[in-house]
């Protein structure tokens, strides 16, 4: 009795550990784009020397009219712009961000820039 | 065995003295695998001479049985990295164990320039490991096919194929810009199953249904009815009976004028003539015509396999030399065209299905050669935009 | 003196010709040192713990698990799984091995009941078995998985809406666990992670060779019918052994795959029995006696032949793909050879166990000469 009692909780905390693991390695898809949009009857333009990067990855350079996808596991993330200025100067932002299970994230860059609230976009996710 | 260190360490010395300050590495099947491939890289080793002769070009091959022995093919790309002065790896075809290797070769040696040919693997993946890539433009050949048929004259189109290379993406959306392609010409457009030569049936089965049903097909559908297959084993049963009976083939899957043609029409090349594209033309345009396929049937003038090999390689020895940019798709244009003097090429980049943008994913076509009747220009007709969102 | 050296050469015949092998091939191969030691600890890390699972069976006098492709082909569905679900990292690497263990003992006590019908020829039989259940993966794989079974990631499943493509990218876990403790000493890096379990794994190994389990396996392996008449419950033991053995076998084929990157769906699993147990048999191991250096030892010699015979080849013969062919030939000759060895080093012990034991009856004087 006390045996099979012992044996089931092993059991039940092998498959509580497995949920634990699924949500900390589930992969969510960041998709990152550097195209002219317009929200609300204003349009935000593409930038140039824009790079970026996302959680503890390599920052990667985009060019205008180009999307990116940056693939990153967990729930809590952080990106990290840097746009460089016609007279050179450098401009940093980082926002964080966190997704749950099965979303996906949009971000546009202008829209970052010019400081709005809907720079990020979260839908469901079918791969 | 002191004579063998002795003659190695020479050997190293000679390499160090004489030689280029770099190397080209150059992956391909064997001769039993895929014969034009292999052919490419002795092109290359004749221009350019082999490291062993203090040359540039380093040669090795894959396993034949690439997708059992995938260990082997990744420790033999990787082992080309193991030589200091290699700068540039080639390896036409891409088979599975390439992205893995790149993967393993870029950690080591970020400075070597890696480039597929051809790549098995999904697209997405080896754009993102390699420095180039390159493959069929299957897109706008669906689109160019076609056009070709329906300005020969073809008023029906069938294309052949079965299950197993309709699981193929790029393979399954051909056939959809094909048919679409059909309906805006007006054309009659006909999907026609046939059996698998890798199942149970075998190669010898799958030529005999081909063999048997052409004739019925042609009297169904007609004298102008255009044929395409996606199996090279289906391509030459095809060419024989249209040759003989009537009809158009336009080209193969991978298309060359070693594909099919010399298998239907009884051809053999001596051993000078292998590799020797014009002599080959020639040789096949003449068979061709004899057996009253003027007009009729076409290919591309020179294989690419071969031509991917050797323009692959070429393109990486002029980056290096710091000639051109890797991604410089003229540049591509005319390390192709150096190696198949008056064919046209033409291609596009890759788009992946998010829309992501793969500019090192670069997608080529050669002008399609119509025997008796000489390039067709397709590489300078503008493929409409709509056909590239058929998914 | 002599005689020791005999029965040395005698029972290390494969290792033997295997280092004069490798020595002769090594330089004409031209490969750096930097590569060749670089490419051994990456074999090292990647196959020892396929080739370790198969020592339990062998102390249980089971010969060599062939079925060891049993386990692999759970690991794969471990694999598939989480790549449907998108797990990356340590986290989905170990989710892995925790959906591929219950397959893994379904699997084992299946072969360990088929085993315990032949016994006397394991090997065999557990060859065969892993023809069978290779058609059995198939159909679960190639047409259960997608109708029956919910698969929903479109980049492994077949566009027609069932069934796993040819080949799975597994970048998600790619190297997570030979990258969790970075170590580099000069030009070569080292998987610490990979070799503390693999280390964990011996210790394992010697562990259970001391308990009640273990002592039972060898009483059998010994002699079944004098185990079975000191109460050991002879089937159910080897049922266990042979479930131990897949386990391990699924979780060394997650950590093989690791490294590889890349799964071929229908291919990955299909060498790993035959390519484990040349290695093991080419370490000095037989059928009736392995030791956890002999696998360390024989994946050594294995793979270096492996890595060194093509470009041997080529430099010999000067065409590349005689390389290719020269590697074939050379890496197949080998396995026979060593199959062959093993035979004959057998009929040897048996031999000499004859001599000694005359030997022995006529110095007490019991047969006359």
């Amino acid at each position: 009795m006390k045996k099979n009692l012992i044996r089931t909780a092993l059991l039940l905390l092998l498959i509580i550990f497995s949920f634990f693991l699924y949500s900390t390695g589930k992969i969510h898809y960041v998709f990152i784009d550097n195209k002219t949009v317009t929200s609300e009857d204003k349009t935000f333009s593409a930038l140039d020397n824009v790079s970026v990067f996302v959680d503890k990855e390599d920052s990667v350079v985009i060019k205008k009219r180009i999307r990116k996808q940056f693939s990153v596991s967990g729930k809590n993330h952080k990106i990290t712009v840097t746009i460089k200025d016609n007279d050179g100067t450098e401009i940093l932002i980082e926002k964080k961000f966190s997704l749950k299970l099965s979303e996906k994230a949009i971000i546009s860059i202008p829209l970052l820039y010019a400081g709005e609230e809907n720079w990020i976009e979260k839908e469901k996710f079918n791969p | 065995m002191k004579k063998v260190i002795l003659m190695i360490s020479l050997l190293t010395l000679c390499i160090f003295v004489l030689g280029a300050n770099f190397h080209i590495g150059i992956v391909t099947g064997t001769v039993s695998q895929s014969e034009d491939d292999l052919r490419g890289a002795e092109q290359l080793i004749k221009e350019y001479g082999e490291v062993a002769n203090g040359g540039i070009i380093q040669h090795v091959t894959y396993p034949d049985q690439f997708m059992q022995e995938m260990e082997t093919t990744i420790a033999q790309i990787v082992g080309l990295s193991d030589d200091p002065l290699m700068k540039a790896i080639v390896v036409n075809q891409a088979v599975p164990g390439t992205v893995e290797a790149f993967r393993r070769i870029r950690e080591r040696r970020p400075d070597i320039l890696l480039i597929a040919g051809n790549p098995h693997e999904d697209p997405g993946m080896i754009a993102d490991v390699s420095d180039l890539a390159i493959t069929p433009d299957n897109v706008a050949r669906g689109y160019l096919i076609v056009k070709a048929a329906n300005m020969l004259g073809a008023d029906t189109f069938v294309h052949i194929s079965f299950p197993r290379h309709m699981s193929y993406e790029l393979l399954s959306r051909r056939r959809d810009i094909m048919r679409e392609t059909a309906k805006d010409l007006g054309m009659k457009f006909v999907d026609m199953g046939s059996p698998d030569p890798t199942s149970d049936i075998g190669i010898a089965g799958a030529q005999q249904f081909i063999l048997e049903q052409v004739p019925t097909w042609l009297e169904t559908y007609g004298k102008n009815t255009a044929f395409f297959c996606t199996n090279d084993a289906h391509t030459e049963p095809l060419l024989k009976r249209i040759a003989e009976l009537g009809g158009y083939f336009i080209e193969a899957d991978l298309p060359s004028p070693t594909m099919g043609y010399p298998g239907a029409l009884g051809i053999v090349f001596t051993e000078n003539e292998k590799g020797n594209w014009p002599a080959i033309m020639k040789k096949v345009e003449s068979e061709v015509i004899r057996r009253g396929g003027k007009g009729r049937m076409g290919t591309w003038a020179f294989s690419f396999g071969f031509s991917t090999t050797a323009a692959l390689g070429e393109h990486a020895k002029r980056v290096i030399e710091g000639y051109s940019d890797i991604t410089d798709f003229d540049s591509v244009m005319e390390s192709y065209e150096k190696y198949t003097p008056g064919a046209g090429w033409n291609g596009s980049y890759y788009v992946d299905a998010n829309g992501v943008d793969r500019e090192n994913f670069i997608l080529v076509y050669q002008d399609t050669y119509v025997f008796g009747k000489g390039y067709m220009g397709m590489t300078s007709i503008e493929v409409p935009e709509k056909y590239f969102d058929i998914q | 003196m002599n005689k020791n050296l005999k029965k040395f050469l005698i029972n290390n015949a494969v290792p033997i010709i295997f280092i004069v092998f490798s020595i002769m091939a090594i330089p004409v191969s031209g490969f750096s040192s930097d590569y060749l030691i670089q490419e051994m600890i990456i074999r090292l890390g990647r196959n020892s713990f396929l080739v370790l699972s198969l020592l339990i069976p062998i102390i249980a006098g089971m010969g060599l698990n062939f079925g060891i492709v049993l386990g692999a082909m759970a690991g794969q569905i471990g694999l598939i799984f989480i790549t449907d679900w998108q797990v990356a990292g340590v986290s989905g690497m170990i989710l892995a091995m925790i959906i591929s263990t219950p397959i893994a003992i379904i699997l084992g006590t299946l072969g360990g009941l088929v085993l315990n019908k032949a016994k006397g020829r394991e090997m065999v039989t557990s060859y065969i078995l892993g023809f069978f259940i290779n058609g059995v993966y198939q159909l679960i794989v190639l047409y259960g998985m997608g109708k029956i079974i919910p698969i929903t990631n479109k980049s492994i499943l077949l566009p027609r809406g069932y069934g796993i493509r040819n080949a799975i990218d597994l970048n998600n876990i790619r190297r997570v666990l030979d990258d969790l403790i970075p170590l580099k000493i000069g030009n070569i890096s080292v998987p610490v992670a990979t070799f503390i379990l693999i280390a964990l794994l011996c210790l394992f190994i010697i562990w259970f060779r001391k308990t009640k389990l273990g002592q039972d396996m060898r009483a059998i392996g010994q002699d079944m019918e004098v185990a079975r008449s000191s109460g050991i419950n002879v089937e159910k033991t080897r049922i266990i052994s042979i479930i131990i053995s897949t386990i391990l076998a699924s979780y060394g084929q997650i950590i093989f795959l690791q490294n590889i990157g890349t799964m071929n769906t229908y291919n990955s699993h299909e060498q790993i029995g035959m390519f484990s147990i040349a290695a093991l048999l080419i370490g000095g191991a037989s059928v009736i006696k392995a030791t956890i250096p002999n696998a360390f030892v024989g994946i050594i010699l294995f793979h270096l032949m492996f890595v060194v015979s093509p470009r041997a080849g080529k430099e010999l013969i000067g065409q590349a793909q005689i390389g290719e062919y020269f590697r074939v030939f050379i890496s197949y000759g080998i396995i026979a050879l060593s199959l062959a060895l093993h035979s004959w080093k057998e009929l040897k012990e048996k031999e000499r166990n004859r001599t000694a034991l005359r030997e022995s009856l006529q110095k007490d004087g019991k047969v006359e000469s």
